[in-house]
């Protein structure tokens, strides 16, 4: 676009973003007051981190998706803008999925080892299904990665890493949710906490979904901010290779003009 | 309640906050380079 012609972005900031702080701290304080601890839960204080953890896991999922949505739509227009805009929704997935790994290995040490009894460093991997299925998607989407850095053609690297995102996208879900059921892995993962409505008090259930919804303004907002510094770096790279051009081809003409 | 459980609420609380403010300043920082090109 013209810079001349261009309007100076003047707005302030979005009445959704501000709503993020109230939503945010009062997801922070009634956690710790309001919705109490879960007594059929191993460490019954410590199942607060559901309100961090579980949002992670399925917003993860959710940006891998988005990631998917957009490399599909790359495969079927081929514009690059597609292309940044996957590439921005999966690093935004493949960070809430590291979290969500971390808080998860926070989680197993409390539930499942004893907690604060057992030695500090004891207790954080279990090799549950779950644990094991969210390191194998880390490992896909920081491969994904790999290969943009690999490939220096832009059309080339859209349309492959278009397609191994779909794939990726595709094996999200089976392996968050299908593997770890199979009859053939025992996984202590609670089951059914989320979908159930008695696997919730009705404050706690409050309080998650108040955090997701925290949590997806969040990542949104992340994204979006990614998307539009990726979108003015390239217009400012693109005008600057113009103007090189330019100088280039000023370089060749002088001569013929002078003589 | 237990006393321990307002500290850690404090410092989510804390946490959260900082969040939303480096957000805020990228969102300043993002918009200041849209109008500066």
């Amino acid at each position: 676009m013209n810079s001349q012609t261009k309007k100076p972005n003047a707005g302030g900031v979005a009445l959704w973003k501000w709503l993020l702080l109230p939503l945010m701290g009062s997801v922070a304080v009634l956690s710790y007051t309001w919705a109490g601890a879960l007594p059929e839960f191993q460490s019954p204080e410590t199942a607060r981190i559901i309100f961090w953890h579980v949002p992670h896991a399925i917003l993860s999922m959710i940006w891998f998706f988005t990631a998917g949505f957009f490399s599909l739509r790359l495969l079927k227009n081929g514009d690059l803008k597609d292309d940044t805009r996957a590439e921005k929704a999966a690093e935004v997935g493949l960070v809430l999925t590291v979290l969500a790994t971390i808080t998860g290995a926070v989680f197993s040490k409390m539930q499942w080892a004893g907690g604060l009894n057992s030695p500090w460093y004891e207790g954080y991997w279990q090799w549950d299904p779950k644990q094991t299925a969210i390191l194998i998607v880390i490992l896909i989407f920081f491969a994904y990665f790999g290969l943009r850095s690999s490939v220096d053609e832009a059309h080339r690297r859209a349309r492959l890493c278009a397609v191994y995102a779909v794939i990726g996208a595709v094996l999200v879900p089976v392996l968050y949710y299908t593997l770890p059921h199979l009859p053939i892995f025992s996984s202590v993962h609670p089951t059914k906490v989320i979908s159930t409505r008695e696997g919730m008090s009705p404050e706690y259930r409050t309080v998650f979904w108040m955090s997701t919804l925290g949590f997806l303004g969040f990542s949104l907002w992340s994204y979006q901010m990614q998307v539009r510094f990726a979108f003015v770096a390239e217009r400012i790279l693109a005008r600057r290779e113009n103007a090189g051009a330019e100088v280039r081809v000023e370089a060749v003409r002088r001569p013929v003009t002078e003589s | 309640m237990n006393p321990e459980l307002w500290v850690v609420a404090g410092v989510s609380l804390i946490a959260v906050g900082g969040l939303f403010f480096y957000m805020l300043r990228l969102e300043g920082r993002v918009r200041d380079l849209e109008n500066r090109e």
